[in-house]
């Protein structure tokens, strides 16, 4: 059988879709799709005209052949030690051609095939919650194209092959599957069995690190931040479990950086220990009691390295073991793949390293970069007096002398400092940070330079905090007698502001909170939020119950009682299942009444056949064994031989229905409650069992 | 009381199978490697599985059928059996119905029942015995909506057909014994003068046709059958007097011995003559029309064997001619 136009069409369609997340994740790239889409375009022009002449088998076989040396490059030279970039790229190949050589009605279903592979292919490698957009879509189409194929196929086995599948409407139908697919996949999801894991495929922007702060964590130019300030990409989401105080400042420390040439800060060295957890579970990062937690879930960075706020005490995450390095900052044994989850335990105040060491270390006074004018400022304004507050009088000098600005950006000159500190006054705050550090370690004050974060967005929608790209900041460290300190000379006005207000602020926040839900729970769920789910569910239930009464739910909970204090008298004991379970049961009581309603609605409306069939029932299970093949007319003589009191009930009866089901006529309400009390009168007559007369 | 509906099972198509082994194919790495992604789609592809039995199981309910009650039905003829679906539903149509009468109907095709609609569906039957038949159920199947299984229910009805015994052409319905192109056939036995033949007397034929010359001769009674002359009425005498019947063949010659006497009632009948139907037990009296054929169809329709006890079937009226027809070939004398 030759294929028909519209089944072309409908693959040629749903082949067209399908690849479209692949260039996005990076799995092909847009030259090798965009071919193929050409190639899907012309065949779909070609099928709407109704071509009939189409690719041989023989020419398939020979482009078959031709692509074979392709495939070899792929797998060998182009993309060595990756089979699912030539894999894919075979399969589009092998999908143009098929669709080009479509013939007999099996091979449909080798196309489709085809596209369900590129499907699978383009699903598991996508992270973005778009893709949901292109999976309903897909969802609706090739739920059309199955029922299309289905209707073609009846209409062809009973001869109406030659009609379009259009005379069967399936459009209400394919909205409404989809729509109770997606609904029905939610639990699915959720209840599917976790073994490992989740594993998330990252491709694109997100392998490389999440920003260009994070990418330059080795090296750091004195722009780096400046211009992160316009990105507001997510780089860390979090959520307090109770509110922090109203003064909390939210600051997070990322990278610290020691060693100042050339205009850049190089990363610091040092070594760094191996943390394991507590006997509590958790890695212990400073003596401090918790006072409180927060709970994180910070984007792919590309490192090892976790973003903590500068309070941290504690750390809860899925790991072995942590190291912490001699800043302070914590990092995992590897770089996690994708939106990683942890506990911080906050401290009451900013927790910074000890100083280890008595003298300071080199790096610590490092001379890159001070000259003598830095070197004089620094003396004059810092004055005397200890170290901590000669320390602050220069970062006081900065926030209060100096101007926030962003003019510098991208055209630092030869010495960027020297510009900021003694000609324009003003900067941003890599410019502010590194001048104090300068100035410090001019007057032999150990200092450093810190990148991370100040401040976030609250998301109303789901009461979480948001810590963007826009809110990188650089800050110093000093180390005096009892330790580092912190000290941030920018100028207030000058640091991450907190919220982005307006439409296109609450727009945002409902994007990521997207991206967010997409993360949290799509991408990284696992075992434990499986685990996590059930015991909500238990909890919901429990609640339900107390809600109405039940003995399980928080009237359960015992009060707490002081020891001395005598106990409270029982109540009076309740029999069980009296009044005050109750309650409990009345949604069961309900829902069951309501289920009778619907039965005894849904039963068939009562006829004089219905009525028939009844007597005809009771007789055969009683004594009196029926044929199947016994007509109306036979099984009203044998009701009259057998039972004679139900003789004359049964005959009118089964007049009444011979003339409904075969006189054409519907009985009126008059006549149908006549052979509701024939069928009464029957059945009576037949239960009480009388001795048959014959 | 009954349920109207009776499920009839699930059965798997070629396509659902794949499904299936698709859906294992993309569980199994999922579940190797955690990706959620894959999840989704195995979520997804499960979902489907499920609304495709959701709505396969309603769209196969909430149908009201009817059977339309047909017209003649002859045994070895082909009949159209016409059955009303009507859509009880108020808001889903129904698609793809294929609708299966009783044993040995051929299938029919509803692609497409609006809610609350009636639509008339045949289907083609070829009763291959006359009685009662027996259309306990209409059947419904579908592989709707894509194809991965299909679907039975079977709506119950309760009703029953009659179906005649089949009417076989002039040449064929002559009585046992009869030869073709014997002229007995077209001469028919009544009260006339000319002799239509000789035959071994049977209690209750009339003495006074006793041919008493080649009872001598032959040393038992004969009978003398005369030639109808004017009368246009004709016994059509059926013993079935034959039970029981020793197997299969002789239920077949039964068969065949009670269409022949349909053909030879329906025949006459058809050319104006006044019929009688003779069984055993019962037969219809005399009478001429549509009514009269339907009478003796159905009476010959229910015609069972029966044990052969007491006086043979005569004809009332013994003027008017009359066709006997028996099983044992030697008793089928005309």
């Amino acid at each position: 059988m030759s294929f028909g136009r519209e089944k072309r069409l409908l693959l040629g369609w749903l082949a067209v879709l399908t690849p479209l997340p692949l260039p996005f994740n990076q799995v092909t790239g847009w030259p090798q799709v965009g071919l193929f889409w050409l190639a899907t375009a012309l065949y779909l022009w070609r099928a709407g005209r109704g071509e009939q002449r189409w690719l041989p088998h023989w020419a398939m076989n020979v482009l078959g052949l031709v692509y074979l040396p392709v495939l070899a490059l792929d797998l060998s030279q182009l993309w060595r030690g990756s089979i699912l970039r030539p894999l894919v790229q075979l399969v589009l190949f092998a999908l143009a051609v098929k669709l080009w050589g479509l013939a007999r009605e099996s091979e449909k279903w080798h196309a489709l095939l085809a596209i369900f592979f590129l499907f699978v292919a383009a699903m598991g490698t996508s992270v973005h919650p778009s893709v949901v957009l292109y999976f309903i879509a897909h969802l609706a189409l090739t739920l059309l194209v199955l029922a299309r194929f289905t209707a073609g196929h009846l209409l062809a086995r009973h001869g109406h092959g030659g009609e379009s599948t259009s005379r069967v409407p399936l459009a209400g139908f394919v909205a409404a599957a989809a729509c109770g697919a997606l609904v029905l996949a939610v639990p699915l999801f959720a209840a599917l069995p976790r073994f490992q894991n989740p594993y998330i495929a990252v491709a694109g922007p997100a392998a490389a690190g999440g920003s260009a702060l994070e990418r330059l964590r080795d090296r750091l130019d004195l722009d780096t931040i400046g211009r992160s300030r316009n990105d507001r990409s997510v780089v860390l989401r979090l959520a307090y479990d109770s509110p922090p105080p109203p003064a909390h400042e939210a600051r997070f420390r990322a990278a610290v950086f020691d060693r100042f040439e050339d205009n850049s800060w190089r990363r610091a060295g040092g070594g760094f220990d191996r943390l394991r957890r507590t006997p509590g579970g958790v890695f212990e990062l400073a003596p401090p009691p918790a006072r409180g937690w927060m709970e994180a879930w910070l984007q792919p960075q590309g490192n090892a390295d976790l973003i903590l706020p500068v309070d941290a005490t504690a750390l809860d995450a899925a790991a072995i073991e942590v190291a912490v390095r001699a800043t302070g900052v914590v990092s995992l044994p590897a770089s996690p793949p994708g939106v990683y989850n942890y506990r911080v335990g906050l401290a009451a105040a900013p927790l910074l390293p000890a100083a280890a060491e008595p003298v300071a270390t080199r790096e610590e006074l490092d001379g890159g970069g001070i000259t003598p004018e830095i070197a004089e400022l620094a003396a004059r304004v810092m004055g005397a007096g200890s170290a901590a507050e000669r320390a602050e009088r220069a970062a006081r000098h900065l926030r209060e002398q100096y101007a926030y600005s962003l003019e510098l950006m991208g055209s630092p000159g030869a010495d960027p400092v020297g510009e900021f500190l003694f000609r324009r006054r003003a900067g941003h705050c890599e410019l502010f940070a590194t001048s104090l550090v300068l100035m410090l370690r001019s007057q032999q004050i150990p200092a450093r330079l810190v990148t991370g974060y100040l401040g976030s967005e609250y998301n109303p929608l789901e009461g979480y905090r948001i810590v963007r790209n826009a809110n990188a900041h650089a800050w110093v460290e000093a180390r005096f007698e009892d330790g580092w300190r912190l000290l941030d000379p920018t100028p207030p006005a000058g640091r991450p502001s907190a919220t982005a207000g307006g439409l296109l602020g609450l727009a945002t926040q409902a994007w990521d909170y997207l991206v967010f839900r997409w993360d949290r729970y799509v991408l990284s769920y696992g075992f434990y939020d499986q685990v996590r789910a059930f015991f909500g569910l238990r909890g919901l239930w429990l609640r339900l119950r107390g809600l109405f009464g039940g003995r399980d739910g928080g009237a359960r909970q015992p009060r707490p009682s002081e020891p001395d204090e005598p106990a409270p008298a029982d109540p009076e004991p309740a029999t069980p299942g009296e009044l005050p379970d109750l309650p409990a049961w009345l949604p069961l009581a309900v829902l069951l009444s309501a289920v009778l309603v619907w039965w005894r609605l849904r039963r068939p409306r009562f006829t004089a056949t219905v009525a028939y069939a009844r007597l005809r029932h009771r007789l055969e299970g009683g004594e009196a064994p029926v044929a199947p093949s016994l007509g109306p007319r036979a099984l009203g003589r044998l009701v009259g031989r057998r039972f004679p009191p139900a003789a004359a009930p049964a005959a009118e009866l089964i007049g009444l229905y011979l003339r409904e089901s075969f006189g054409g006529e519907s009985l009126g309400e008059t006549e149908l409650r006549r052979a509701r009390e024939l069928l009464d009168a029957a059945l009576r007559e037949l239960r009480r069992r009388r001795r048959p007369a014959a | 009381m009954r349920r109207q509906t009776v499920p009839e099972g699930i059965r798997i198509t070629k396509v659902g199978v794949w499904y299936v082994l698709l859906t294992l194919l993309i569980a199994l790495p999922a579940a190797n490697t955690g990706n959620n992604s894959l999840y989704l789609v195995v979520a997804v592809l499960l979902a489907v599985l499920a609304v495709s039995g959701i709505v396969s199981r309603t769209n196969l309910r909430g149908l009201a059928v009817a059977l339309e009650r047909p017209g003649e039905l002859y045994a070895g003829q082909p009949a159209t059996l016409v059955f009303q679906l009507r859509n009880r539903g108020r808001w889903l149509a129904r698609r793809l119905l294929e609708v299966t009468g009783p044993a040995g109907s051929s299938t029919a095709l509803v692609p497409y029942l609006p809610a609350g609609s009636e639509r008339r569906v045949a289907v083609e039957l070829a009763p291959q015995r006359r009685g009662r038949l027996r259309v306990g159920a209409l059947h419904l199947a579908s592989i709707y909506p894509l194809g991965l299984f299909r679907k039975g229910l079977r709506y119950r009805l309760d009703e029953e057909l009659l179906i005649f015994p089949e009417i076989l052409p002039v040449s064929e319905a002559r009585p046992g014994g009869a030869a073709e192109g014997d002229d007995r056939w077209s001469r028919r036995v009544g009260r006339g003068h000319e002799l239509f033949a000789l035959r071994a007397f049977r209690p209750g034929d009339d003495p006074r046709g006793i041919h008493w010359k080649q009872s001598a001769r032959t040393g038992s009674l004969v009978y003398m059958e005369r030639e109808e002359e004017e009368s246009k009425r004709l016994s059509v005498v059926l013993d079935n007097g034959v039970a029981p019947l020793a197997d299969e063949a002789e239920r077949r010659l039964f068969e065949r011995i009670v269409s022949r006497a349909a053909s030879a009632a329906h025949h006459h009948l058809a050319g104006g003559w006044e019929v009688e139907l003779v069984l055993r037990g019962g037969g219809v009296a005399f009478g001429r029309g549509r009514s009269q054929r339907l009478r003796i169809l159905e009476a010959l329709a229910l015609v069972e064997p029966v044990a052969a006890t007491g006086r043979p079937p005569a004809p009332a009226d013994p003027t008017a001619s009359s066709l006997r027809f028996a099983l044992a070939p030697e008793r089928m004398a005309v």
